[in-house]
């Protein structure tokens, strides 16, 4: 079991590897080598996507695949490639505001890391509810009101590996996608 | 000598009148009164996917909700997003539901004076009555804050807020998706309300001239100039099958932000998505999908 694990996160760090190489070529050292991490987290990304919107059918090995490749690229392995005062690279693209803003970039590194083990840990439950809703949930989610900010990546609602061990990968995986697009639209620019 | 003089005088007497007519120029049409029951909850569901509380909710320094204050870098300057919370003094607390119809369907203030399309008025013109009632009724819930709206801070002409009137004049657009169109699914009629009002997804995404106005002619196309810089990818149906995107997709990268080939939306899109299109129903989602691709 552990075996067939590990040889899958190896594929699919491997394919994302090479395509990361290709997408980011001209990058160099360390940036080249978190865009290739990030490379590898699309491509995991896609692949539990396909589970859920129903394309492929659900594989609890392939999440669990994903989400170790998740786990590995996040938390301080991430921050850890984003040295204060590092030289610029053209290719690049990531923003200032990492730096001057380190302690939210942190908190959601941190929080994709949790988030990544919550999915893990709750992959052999399936999904829930998949065929209600493509996202397995149709709620409002609170828009019936006019308070409270859009986000839901205040620190309030992080979940704990408690909460999420009752909790579905169909429910997990929005506030991973959530996590990831919630720093991209602060901490990278768009070429 | 004698007669330059003359002429100089009579241009500047010209230009003067011209400018008092701008000055004075009467914009907008008169409203009719609203006598519908406006549901807060509705209302506030249509203020979340429509951008308003998006917009004017500066998060990212902590102001207080629709309290205002975001600033949009621009070419033409910057524009900060104005108190829309029930304070009597700074902001809407003071209004009708008549001066709420002419500010959001006509893009004029209760003082008369034109709204810059900053400010998406020309797809907000699509709302019905109902909306507008629903809308108010969330509005008045919205506790005050006496925080006064920022100036704008913009270079001349554009500066010269009645010059707006001339802008109107020349690149004011009917609103478009009022009435649904016969023959088409439900699901297509609701999409194309939403995408061509409230969510006025081309305000991004469809290219602006000189002066600001988008060029309807290239509707959907993609925009360079945005805030900040931005630039927006093309969406018209032809243009998202040929990046092999599916309505599916569509659906899915509106909720999560997430694109299909795992990664994700950021910079202005990603801001729609957490602060708006995130919170529509999957019905909804699924409408502006089937529009966007030319579905039936």
């Amino acid at each position: 079991m552990k075996k067939k694990l590990l040889v899958a996160s190896a594929a699919t760090l491997s394919i994302g590897l090479a395509l990361g190489a290709f997408a980011h070529s001209g990058a160099m050292g360390i940036v080249k080598e978190r865009m290739d991490g990030m490379m590898v987290m699309g491509k995991s990304m896609k692949s539990i996507a396909m589970m859920v919107k129903g394309v492929k059918d659900y594989d609890a090995d392939t999440i669990k695949a994903a989400a170790a490749a998740i786990e590995k690229h996040s938390g301080e392995n991430m921050t850890k490639l984003f040295p204060k005062g590092e030289k610029k690279q053209k290719v690049s693209v990531a923003k200032d505001e990492i730096w001057t803003n380190w302690e939210e970039f942190e908190a959601l590194s941190m929080r994709l890391q949790i988030l990544s083990q919550g999915l893990a840990a709750s992959a052999d439950k399936g999904l829930s509810g998949a065929s209600d809703s493509m996202m397995g949930n149709s709620s409002m989610m609170g828009s019936g009101s006019m308070m409270g900010s859009g986000s839901m990546m205040s620190d309030s609602n992080m979940p704990t590996m408690e909460m999420m061990a009752g909790m579905s990968p169909n429910m997990i995986f929005p506030m991973i996608a959530g996590t990831c697009s919630s720093c991209h639209t602060k901490f990278r620019t768009e070429k | 000598m004698r007669r330059l003089a003359q002429l100089a005088t009579v241009a500047a007497f010209a230009g003067a009148v011209v400018l008092a007519a701008v000055h004075f120029w009467p914009i907008g049409q008169p409203v009719k009164t609203i006598a519908l029951e406006g549901d807060a909850g509705r209302g506030a569901y249509l203020a979340r996917i429509s951008g308003c509380i998006g917009c004017h909710t500066n998060s990212k320094e902590g102001g207080k909700p629709l309290a205002g204050g975001v600033a949009f870098l621009t070419e033409f300057g910057t524009f900060y997003s104005p108190n829309l919370t029930m304070d009597k003094a700074e902001g809407m607390g003071n209004w009708s539901i008549e001066d709420f119809d002419k500010a959001v369907r006509q893009g004029v203030s209760p003082e008369g004076q034109p709204y810059y399309p900053a400010f998406p008025y020309a797809f907000y013109a699509n709302f019905t009555d109902q909306d507008i009632a629903d809308l108010w009724a969330a509005f008045k819930t919205v506790p005050a804050v006496a925080q006064p709206s920022k100036e704008n801070d913009l270079s001349l002409p554009f500066s010269y807020r009645p010059g707006l009137k001339v802008w109107r004049a020349a690149f004011g657009s009917e609103p478009e998706a009022r009435d649904p169109v016969a023959g088409k699914s439900d699901a297509w009629n609701r999409g194309r309300y939403l995408v061509e009002g409230a969510t006025h997804c081309g305000a991004c995404h469809t290219p602006r001239n000189f002066a600001g106005a988008r060029i309807l002619a290239r509707k959907f196309e993609g925009a360079t100039g945005l805030p900040e810089g931005g630039k927006s990818p093309a969406i018209t149906a032809e243009a998202l099958k040929a990046e092999g995107w599916t309505k599916d997709d569509l659906a899915f990268a509106l909720k999560l932000g997430m694109l299909p080939s795992g990664d994700v939306f950021g910079s202005l899109m990603g801001e729609f998505v957490t602060e708006a299109t995130q919170h529509m129903t999957d019905e909804d989602l699924a409408a502006v999908a089937t529009y966007l691709m030319k579905e039936e």
